[in-house]
């Protein structure tokens, strides 16, 4: 029998996507927020700071969510279980979706907020 | 791969005309009825390469045109319906019906499956797909054809600058045909994750097959919002209600917003299936398994969701914020790293392997020279500095180019070389397809690099002619001899393909000697596909199917026979691919014909103003629904059937999550990004679009607040109807109370439409009906599920404890309510929204 045949309910399967629905609510988030700041014309500080908090937030999740996977496959290979494909999937897709995060909302700190 | 040794009732030869006879598709007339997957599936191709051709035509129209400076071969108006034609057919009517004919035709071969989950479905979209695209192509012959550009940017399109019926025949048509093209994505996606062979983990799916999970997935979310962007731009010239007129509350920007959000990421969907076919067909090349399997998993999922991260790429010049900006320049650059995965995989896959030179692979050498070409000027545009100079010049059109035709074309012609052995049960003779390869090769790339030059010398895109003072001349004049050559290289392709098919060279199985199953069955293929179905024990791309597919025509694997003249397969657990459940099938049909005629009937109504007969016959497009129901319906209560092997399965209609729950599940996703476009649309204009706040804004009251409660009820009574049936108690009670709340709700939403102010005065108000109308329209439909669900009482098919059905509606009452509290809540909150915009300075 194949390593990495072990019984893995369904709903495991959205290991698969959590990482990088964190990193699409984050993208709305901030460019929905950019946008209405924009248009009320919120001080340029205060969008800044409520930008960075929420762009601060996500990270967190997605670091978290990054150490529990990692944490439940050491666990498996402490047990010496075969660790099934879905969950090195997902910790790779939940690493990518961190690494996204991190790129693609950084310009929140340095560039200006409006036109 | 293991089968046990089992005696068997037939001869394989009896096998084989027992299981024919079941399956095949019939001669004459009952070619029409035809729902069998392979069948299906090449008409898909079939037809899209004729609008290959047609595309292909007019591109050489445009190339005819530009050849010099101040042409006179046609002027402005024409020229404007050429190049839209042109976007238009290759991107709707070629590039998404040849994916989804060829994951139609290959998925249930590769995973080891008898056909896809919904066969009358397959053939429906088929129907939808080539009266849809009929309407389109047929629009040029009358002169009418659209000629707004491919993506219809308002207000062009709007009746006053497009007053005719040309931007209806696009919103329309390509509707139509996106409409089959979802139901093509449902079908493949609960397809792959039920309708494998026992086995097939998901660790040990072909990576096609993940592929076009991925790309089905992405359909799923990525087409709705312009479904509803074509519905909105169509009711705005229909009925002037002004979701996009500035003057009146729109905005223009919105139509690019719901085109766009489509529209990027569909150069994945396209992209990702041909990287499919290569990934299956470069290791079978290289002698070797592809390096980087789980990678390149992670690469797919992740370029996934980061190309819905894109759109705005393409409207950087439209004045974005600039934190925007650099979000969507960050993500259109990161999106170039899963990419660079499968590329990397693939060539370590050559590097490490012991590559063989046939046709198949001239076209991967040329996709990987175009493609990354493509990528990288992809790259510089996702540049905002550089995209601002670079927009909406012949740059771009040489980008896109290298993009769909390396990422698409290339592969295609590479999978076609590959898999027509399999279709016509003859190989190729080489004479015609390498010179024929060269002239594509040679003819593309004199074509379209030139224009990334003519691009950075300032010449803009859709322009029909240019003068000769810019030095523009001799580069269009070389990328016009280009045009042609690559012409003729797709006409020496057909002309090889058409010998192939009448002169090639016979083959005994497996030609190319690959290890995934669609390879273990005869070929040409078997209407069944397998004379029994395999047990898979390892990765279902690296088989040895010289030892299985004589085993498996035996009829040693699973449902070996034929039980009572139905069509059956195994349906297995989504993950681990134990066995579950035997999916017994419909059989052939004229229904999906008769749906898809009434529904181009609807939409011909709907494009000569004919709006009371297109009510008629969405009606009778609903009733046509309701029979295919009634229709091959399963007993209740069958218990466990036999399936071969020592093995007994429930069939799919007393399992918890068949395929055809899970296809609601899915749809429902798809509604509910349409949905969640709907309200962003919403949020959009109020935010954004000029001569807001509006002079009339609707209060709405105790109607509103009334349809709310009938919502909650809906939810709540939805599964109350499951939870009675269970427990063996009068579940027609419920249902009959929930037909009353529907109808209550109806009428309240109808009274509030009804009294609300004209809602052409202003998008606030158009969109305000919308909201509600939605709400309206899925009362509607709850009904009808009721009302499908009562006559099977009736007839003894819904009894206790057969649930299926009521579980298939309960998703759709509790769907409808959650939804239509939220639109409520939207009507309720925006008078409020409104008040904010008065107090901004």
């Amino acid at each position: 029998m194949n390593r990495t045949t072990t019984s893995v309910p369904p709903h495991r399967l959205l290991l698969l996507v959590a990482g990088f629905v964190i990193w699409s609510i984050a993208f709305v988030v901030l460019y929905g927020l950019n946008a209405i700041g924009c248009a009320f014309g919120w001080p340029e500080l205060l969008q800044r700071g409520i930008l960075l908090f929420l762009f601060a937030m996500h990270s967190a999740a997605l670091i978290w969510l990054t150490f529990w996977c990692r944490k439940r496959w050491k666990r498996m290979a402490a047990a010496n279980e075969p660790v099934p494909m879905i969950e090195y999937v997902g910790y790779g897709l939940t690493v990518a979706a961190l690494a996204s995060t991190l790129f693609v909302l950084a310009p929140t700190f340095f560039i200006t907020m409006c036109v | 791969m293991s089968l046990p040794e089992t005696s068997l009732p037939k001869s394989p030869i009896a096998l084989h005309k027992a299981l024919d006879k079941v399956w095949g598709s019939g001669k004459g007339w009952q070619r029409f009825s035809a729902v069998n997957h392979t069948v299906i599936g090449k008409r898909f191709m079939v037809t899209a390469l004729i609008f290959f051709a047609i595309g292909g035509v007019l591109a050489m129209l445009i190339r005819a045109q530009l050849a010099t400076s101040g042409t006179a071969f046609v002027g402005p108006e024409i020229y404007n319906q050429i190049f839209t034609m042109h976007g238009t057919v290759m991107m709707f009517l070629f590039a998404i019906p040849m994916l989804e004919g060829l994951g139609i035709y290959l998925l249930p071969k590769m995973l080891g499956a008898r056909d896809l989950a919904f066969p009358r479905i397959t053939a429906f979209g088929y129907w939808c797909y080539l009266f849809g695209g009929t309407i389109i192509v047929l629009s040029m012959v009358f002169g009418v054809a659209p000629d707004s550009g491919w993506f219809m940017y308002t207000p062009l399109s709007s009746n006053v600058y497009t007053p005719g019926i040309n931007a209806d025949v696009w919103l329309l048509g390509v509707t139509f045909v996106e409409i089959s093209a979802i139901t093509a994505a449902v079908e493949i996606t609960v397809s792959i994750l039920k309708f494998r062979a026992p086995g097939m983990s998901l660790n040990r799916m072909p990576i096609f097959g993940w592929y076009m999970l991925v790309t089905a997935l992405m359909m799923i979310v990525g087409f709705p919002p312009l479904i509803l962007g074509s519905i909105l731009l169509e009711v705005e010239r229909a009925f002037d209600l002004p979701f996009f007129d500035p003057t009146r509350g729109g905005d223009p920007l919105l139509w690019q917003h719901l085109f766009w959000l489509f529209g990027h990421p569909e150069v994945y969907i396209i992209f990702l299936p041909a990287a499919g076919a290569l990934s299956t067909i470069i290791p079978v090349f290289a002698q070797r398994p592809l390096i980087g399997y789980r990678a390149i998993i992670i690469a797919i999922v992740a370029l996934a969701f980061l190309s819905f991260g894109l759109w705005v790429h393409h409207m950087f010049t439209v004045g974005i914020p600039h934190l925007a900006l650099a979000f969507f320049s960050a993500a259109s650059a990161i999106v170039a790293i899963p990419t660079a995965v499968q590329i990397f995989a693939w060539l370590a896959t050559l590097a490490h392997g012991k590559p063989r030179f046939d046709v198949p692979m001239l076209y991967i050498v040329g996709f990987f020279i175009v493609f990354v070409l493509g990528g990288l000027t992809g790259v510089m545009l996702a540049m905002v500095p550089f995209n601002w100079q670079a927009h909406d010049s012949y740059f771009v059109v040489a980008h896109l180019h290298y993009v769909l035709v390396g990422g698409f074309v290339f592969p295609m012609l590479a999978a076609i070389y590959y898999w027509m052995p399999h279709v016509t049960g003859r190989q190729c003779v080489h004479r015609i397809s390498v010179p024929a390869f060269w002239l594509i090769f040679i003819g593309f790339n004199l074509t379209f690099f030139l224009m990334h030059l003519t691009g950075l010398m300032g010449m803009p895109r859709r322009i029909y002619t240019y003068p000769s003072a810019f030095g523009w001349d001799w580069l269009n004049l070389l990328s016009s001899v280009g045009g042609f050559l690559l012409t003729m290289g797709f006409a020496l392709v057909a002309t090889d393909m058409i010998l192939q098919f009448n002169f090639g060279r016979q083959f005994g199985r497996n030609p190319w000697k690959a290890g995934s199953l669609e390879w273990a069955m005869p070929t040409k293929p078997t209407s069944y596909n397998f004379a029994s179905l395999p047990e898979i024990d390892r990765r279902a791309d690296n088989l040895d199917v010289g030892r299985i597919a004589p085993e498996l025509a035996a009829g040693k694997g699973y449902l070996g026979f034929v039980r009572e003249g139905r069509m059956e397969t195994i349906g297995v657990d989504m993950t681990t691919g134990k066995l579950e459940h035997v999916a017994l099938l419909p059989n052939s049909s004229y229904l999906p014909l008769i749906s898809a005629i009434l529904t181009g009937g609807a939409v011909l109504s709907m494009l000569f103003s004919l709006y009371w007969l297109a009510l008629i016959l969405a009606f009778c497009v609903v009733g046509s629904f309701v029979v295919w129901s009634q229709t091959n319906v399963i007993k209740p209560n069958i218990g466990l059937l036999d399936v071969g092997r020592g093995e007994k399965l429930p069939p799919h209609t007393e399992v918890d999550g068949p395929v055809s729950w899970w296809a609601n599940v899915f749809a429902l996703l798809a509604n509910g990004t349409l949905f969640a476009s709907l309200l962003f649309g919403t949020i959009y204009n109020w935010l954004v679009a000029p001569n807001w706040p509006p002079q009339e804004i609707y209060t709405p009251g105790w109607l509103e607040l009334g349809a709310t409660a009938g919502f909650v009820l809906a939810g709540a009574i939805g599964p109350l109807i499951v939870r009675v049936n269970r427990n063996g108690g009068p579940f027609i009670v419920p249902m009959a109370v929930l037909a009353i709340v529907y109808l209550v709700t109806l009428a309240l939403l109808g009274i509030a439409l009804a009294a609300m102010p004209d809602p052409r005065g202003h998008a606030h108000l158009a969109t305000t009906l919308m909201l509600l109308g939605y709400g309206a329209l899925h009362c509607f439909i709850g009904l009808v599920f009721l009302l499908n669900a009562a006559i099977k009482i009736a007839r003894g098919y819904i009894v206790h404890g057969a649930l299926l059905e009521l579980r298939i509606a309960q998703l759709w009452h509790v769907y409808t309510a959650v939804t239509g509290i939220v639109a409520v809540a939207m009507v309720l909150l925006m008078p409020y929204l409104i008040g904010l915009l008065e107090r901004t300075p």
